[in-house]
């Protein structure tokens, strides 16, 4: 064990972009660079084998079923591989693309827990075999199968937690590839990326796949897009050729804002699958114009997510702008006009590193801001409200104007939330309680009690179960279910942790009845980057189920006016009625904890709850009416409807910092009707001539429908 | 049943009304007083007639007999089983075609069908390549016991039906086999494209094409109008297919190369792995070296290689723990994209014509199937007639019939604005030409709506924006009687003249003033 916490970082070598850069003379440097992936996230002996790879949170099987066969599994501790940072890239390996899959996604996956300072969780199984719904069972491993499709797509499966990747042969006439080619998905960075990042949006918010609006889908779009675009600027040597090859001008175009390559390329496009920056028209490049009415006109989910994507790259360019004027004037005795010909290559290091430092920022600002959307029906209005907050309680001082860039960027590209009279850095935070407690005009007198009660759940959890055990509001049969299912979860910690803690438990805690409580009577969320991650979901679960307890108190009724949340009896009867209490149902996910490290290096620390409640959508608005009134027609409904609410506690304080609601709540029918009119007009646009599907919000392969190649 | 009469001036429309499919009989009187039959399309969707009695055979009699056994013109759309499978339709008595009592003078048919075209040709060997492909995927399901009535094979066998005009999907696989045992030396596009001359919308085509004195007349959007032979007065102008391969295929353009329409080489890929015959090279990614297959592998000595698959994917047909996670069939589900954008591409090879009366204006409007990327091709068209030039707007906007494409689905009418610079609902019937308009919806709602795999024919939204414009006066060949709207008066209904009977309705647009 204390040998594996000295490990220095696991190196393996990846395609820098695709196997094409190694194809063309001038971009074969850009070919091949190394990613580091710290030892303790697979904590295995070094001595031991590792296949697969299937590490603590990736499983790469490769198994191609179109051709009934099976690869190898390549063994990352073969010796040659150890000393030698693993395979060299090859397109002709199967195994090299077993540890390319690996690689990147591991890589991304980095990316995420340290803006989020918390180990990353997929989303839970949540159906059967049958199909049929079941509560959310523990899913360690993320499953790639490098070979799982013969067609131009690779897409995220949220039924199968697992990323597939097809392959297929080039056509003739295409610049990317010779015909006959095959080409790999497996074998791109940016789609092995993209695919991760949508398997770990999922896992944080799995009903962001519910398309609700015209943003959700593009949301999961450009995000995924996100995350691979800014880890190109983390490969030292590819950024550095771009700024060379630029004149440390990134406006101008680069490949580094650039998805997809080869694909692209392959595909007939001729160019790269997506460009942050701007594209080809009549055989020039130009940059794209902010267009602030583009978005209005804009439908189809890549389309719109392209425009986040832009607006994000926008702000990007102006926080990297401003970063380097200092040194461009050093560089060209204070003009600030740096003259032809090339860099010199200490100025290259320089702005190379301004542009990593950039990128890097403004990744983790989009990465933390997750932790900031409302738990359903998200907006891309909401997006800028969630990267404006989340960075302003990380770093209450803007001192580089980053958050202005954001709002600038988002604005020049017309994204700003719905209904807001002054958009300004200062409005777009989210409420505070007090704010939305005054807003509401309902002082709420017992927000230092609740504070206090929060402090209790949180630390005290075995002490909150007894409480809960003396609630009288419970229905027999599912309020003892309920309850007989916290102790099950809490016994269940105990013995993962104690599984994951081997022997190394004090002899005290030996002894079950003392240790669980020993154990519970700490909180389990603090261990951040250190938890293991199943204790990690189970605690999640734990907490989640008590703030349930909490927050379905009687006394709290005034805060759940506060963030809008409804109990009352006669609530349209389309509402999910709860079993264990009377009045309609609230669902609490869970309850997470975010930690960063802010500008004087203190550790800021959140809790993060998320509430939803669920209502039967009918497109037939007199359907509804009767649905509403007790009298649903025969036959299913046609969607879910959802509202709900983000609450952001203080660690420290318990104080609730931030209420971050969807518009109108549960009963509001005019909310309902803005999903139902989204939802028609889906309908009437869908490609599909036949199928009468496109109204169901809910599609089992979402993510593969929107992949597929559009052509 | 009496003979079919040719109005006095203009043109008769007698649409039949079997079930899901088209069939258009027209009668217009030729300068010697006699009368001009043209028959649209005649195609029938096993199974879906609107009345069980009302079937293909019954239709294809009354032709007979409402023409005197002599159709003057038959023109095809697309090759759409829906459009086509009544003319390879057998007498179950004689096994003679139905078709063989009627004389047939000309046959016209869309560019796309011309062998002496090297785009048409390219862009059927396209079409065989992706249906080659779609039939091996739907192969690959069956073995690996998924039913014909499961989720992920109706939609596709559905849409092979369309394609081949088998009832049976099966139907190209069988005639495969057989085209291999009888020419096993042929290469495996030669024997691919020899079974698909044998389904029977191939086979419907090939009928008429013998049963004509001549060559068919190949319609294209760049010729000038047609006339129909001995009729004056009339002329028929080609719309579509459009000869523009971005719009006919709704391909992204592609720098300044010349386009292939060779399949694409994702299609090829699935081909590779669907249909026996190819190489083995072909199909495979890797060298031989690197794959073992999965049998080997559960049998396997390696103890770790097998332990590691079995583990971790779990074993064949073996559900198991990981079961839930195995992906065996997600890669032939790639089939059923293709196999929609293919239903599309032939929808896009309609032929589509406007019919043009000289005396009044006045136009008919067929438009097969045409979806998205046909109507677009339509707004810069235009023709010199007489030193006059007519424009594609300028037909449209006179437009007083409109055979409503591919049943009423969303992507077969386009909705937009007079405003708009792409052809739409908009521009049909403009001013005084919009009281006279009426709409012919070929469809049987609640069977499309009753299938394993339903359809939504007419989209309701397609249908509300035409009974809209044509104040009520919209045909579907599922509903007996065209229902009067209440805000329409009596007076102006009662100018709607038209015959409602079992088999037919029937609608005259006149081309005299009124």
């Amino acid at each position: 064990m204390s040998v594996l916490s000295t490990m220095p970082p696991r190196k393996l070598r990846i395609f820098a972009f695709d196997p094409s850069m190694g194809r063309r003379h001038e971009t074969l440097p850009l070919n091949e660079v190394i990613v580091s992936i710290p030892w303790e996230m697979d904590k295995l002996d070094p001595g031991m084998p590792f296949v697969g790879p299937v590490g603590e949170y990736i499983e790469v099987i490769d198994f191609d079923p179109s051709l009934d066969l099976v690869y190898a599994p390549v063994n990352l501790h073969d010796p040659g591989l150890l000393a030698d940072n693993g395979l060299r890239p090859a397109e002709w390996n199967p195994q090299f693309h077993q540890q390319m899959t690996y690689a990147v996604a591991m890589n991304t996956i980095v990316n995420f827990e340290s803006a989020l300072g918390r180990v990353a969780l997929w989303a839970g199984r949540d159906r059967d075999e049958k199909g049929r719904w079941i509560n959310p069972q523990y899913v360690q491993r993320l499953r790639i199968y490098p070979h799982a499709l013969r067609d131009a797509n690779a897409y995220y499966s949220p039924e199968k937690k697992a990323l597939l990747f097809g392959y297929f042969a080039a056509g003739e006439g295409q610049s990317g590839a010779p015909a006959g080619t095959i080409i790999f998905t497996c074998l791109s960075h940016d789609i092995i990326a993209h695919e991760t990042s949508h398997a770990l949006l999922d896992g944080m918010h799995p009903r962001f796949s519910e398309a609700t609006n015209p943003d959700v889908l593009a949301l999961h779009e450009a995000f995924a897009d996100i995350v691979a675009i800014f880890q190109h600027f983390s490969y030292a040597d590819v950024l550095k050729d771009q700024i060379a090859r630029t004149h440390g001008d990134l406006e101008s175009q680069n490949l580094l804002g650039q998805l997809a390559q080869e694909f692209g390329q392959v595909l007939g496009r001729g160019t790269a699958l997506r460009d942050a920056l701007g594209g080809w028209k009549d055989g020039v490049w130009r940059a794209h114009e902010p267009n602030p009415r583009l978005l209005r006109e804009t439908e189809e989910v890549h389309d719109r997510g392209a425009i986040l994507v832009a607006a994000v790259f926008r702000a990007f360019l102006s926080i990297y702008r401003a970063r380097i004027s200092d040194l461009l004037r050093i560089a060209s005795s204070g003009t600030g006009i740096l003259p032809a010909g090339a860099l010199h290559p200490d100025l290259v290091n320089r702005l190379a590193r301004e542009a990593s430092k950039s990128a890097r920022h403004i990744l983790q600002m989009c990465i933390r801001a997750l932790d900031y959307c409302p738990p359903v029906d998200v907006t891309f209005g909401d997006y800028l409200r969630a990267i404006i907050t989340a960075d302003h309680d990380l770093y209450p001082e803007d001192e580089h104007n980053y958050r202005v860039a954001v709002m600038e960027a988002f604005i020049a590209w017309g994204i700003v939330p719905r209904d807001m009279p002054i958009v300004s850095v200062q409005t777009l935070l989210w409420p505070t309680m007090g704010e939305a407690a005054a807003d509401y005009k309902a002082a709420f007198p017992r927000l230092t009690d609740l504070k206090g009660e929060v402090a209790y759940l949180l630390s005290r959890p075995l002490e909150m179960i007894d409480e809960l055990k003396t609630r009288g509001d419970f229905t027999d049969s599912e309020g003892q279910k309920f309850l007989d299912g916290l102790d099950r979860t809490a016994r269940e910690i105990f013995e993962e942790l104690n599984k994951a803690m081997g022997n190394r438990l004090p002899e005290s805690a030996k002894r079950p009845k003392s240790s669980l409580r020993e154990i519970l009577s700490r909180n389990l969320l603090e261990l951040g980057l250190e938890a293991d991650r199943k204790v990690e979901w189970l605690a999640r679960d734990l907490y989640g189920r008590l703030f349930w307890g909490l927050i379905t108190e009687a006394k709290n009724a005034p805060l759940r006016d506060i963030i809008r949340i409804r109990t009352d009896a006669d609530a349209p009867a389309t509402i999910r009625r709860s079993k264990i209490v009377a009045g309609p149902a609230i669902e609490v996910h869970s309850v997470r904890m975010a930690a960063r490290r802010g500008n004087r290096d203190q550790i800021e620390r959140e809790y993060v709850v998320e509430l939803t409640q669920t209502r039967h959508g009918y497109l037939d608005p007199k359907m509804q009416e009767a649905a509403d009134k007790g009298k649903p027609p025969k036959g299913p409904y046609d969607f879910y409807f959802r509202r709900g609410c983000t609450l952001l506690i203080d660690a420290e304080t318990f104080e609730i910092r931030r209420v971050i609601r969807t518009p109108g709540d549960i009963c509001d029918d005019a909310a309902l009707e803005r999903m139902r009119a989204y939802l028609t007009r889906q309908a009437r646009s869908r490609e599909n001539a036949f199928t009468t599907g496109g109204s169901k919000p809910l599609r089992p392969e979402i993510f593969a429908h929107l992949h597929r190649q559009r052509s | 049943m009496p003979r079919m009469q040719a109005p006095a001036s203009g043109v008769t429309v007698r649409m039949y009304r079997q079930g899901h499919g088209d069939c258009f009989l027209l009668a217009t009187p030729k300068a010697d007083g006699s009368p001009f039959y043209m028959l649209i399309d005649c195609g029938l969707w096993t199974n879906s007639e609107v009345k069980p009695e009302q079937t293909i055979d019954k239709v294809i009699a009354d032709i007979a007999e409402a023409t005197g056994n002599r159709l003057d013109l038959v023109l095809v759309t697309h090759e759409h089983m829906d459009h086509v499978n009544g003319f390879a339709a057998k007498d179950p008595a004689t096994r003679k075609p139905c078709f063989d009592a009627i004389e047939i003078g000309e046959l016209w048919l869309a560019w796309t069908e011309d062998d002496d075209d090297p785009f048409a040709n390219s862009l059927r060997e396209r079409f065989h390549d992706t249906l080659l492909a779609l039939m091996g995927a739907d192969e690959r399901l069956d073995r690996a016991g998924f039913g014909v009535h499961s989720p992920n094979r109706t939609m596709l066998r559905d849409l092979l039906s369309f394609e081949t005009g088998e009832d049976a999907a099966d139907e190209l696989r069988e005639r495969l086999k057989e085209v291999r045992r009888r020419h096993p030396a042929l290469s495996a596009r030669r024997q691919g494209a020899l079974a698909i001359e044998g389904i029977t919308n191939k086979r419907a085509i090939k009928y008429l094409r013998g049963r004509i004195a001549g060559d068919p007349v190949f319609l294209r959007p760049d010729h000038e109008p047609y006339q129909l032979p001995g009729v004056e007065g009339v002329c028929v102008y080609a719309l579509g297919p459009p000869r523009d391969v971005e719009l006919l295929l709704s391909l992204e353009p592609q720098d300044e190369e010349e386009f292939r329409l060779s399949a694409d080489g994702p299609t090829l890929s699935l081909l590779a792995a669907t249909v026996e015959g190819d190489p083995e090279s072909a199909r495979r990614s890797f060298d031989p070296r690197f794959g073992i297959s999965r049998r080997d592998v559960e049998r396997s000595r390696d103890k770790f290689l097998k332990a590691f698959f079995v583990d971790h994917y779990g074993a064949k047909g073996k559900s198991g723990p990981t079961g839930w996670r195995q992906i065996d069939n997600d890669w032939l589900e790639s089939a059923e994209t293709l196999a929609l954008r293919l239903n599309d591409e032939v929808n896009n090879t309609s032929l589509v014509i406007a019919i043009e009366l000289r005396g009044t204006g006045k136009v008919l409007l067929f438009t097969g199937d045409a979806q998205r990327g046909n109507w677009i091709s339509w707004a810069p068209l235009k023709w010199t007639v007489d030193g006059r030039t007519v424009t594609a707007r300028d037909l449209l906007g006179r437009t007083v019939l409109y055979k409503v494409g591919h049943h009423g689905s969303h992507n077969a009418t386009l909705d937009g604005s007079a405003a708009a610079d792409y052809a739409n609902l908009s521009w049909l019937a403009s001013e005084a030409f919009q009281d006279e308009f009426v709409a012919m919806i070929p469809a049987n709602t609640s069977w499309a709506a009753h299938k394993d795999n339903p359809w939504e024919h007419p989209l309701g939204f397609i249908e509300d924006r035409l009974k809209q414009k044509a104040r009520g006066r919209v045909f579907r060949s599922d509903l007996d009687r065209v229902a009067k709207p209440a805000d329409v008066s009596a007076a102006e209904w009662h100018k709607f003249q038209r015959v409602e009977t079992d088999l037919f309705f029937e609608y005259t647009v006149s081309d005299s003033p009124t």
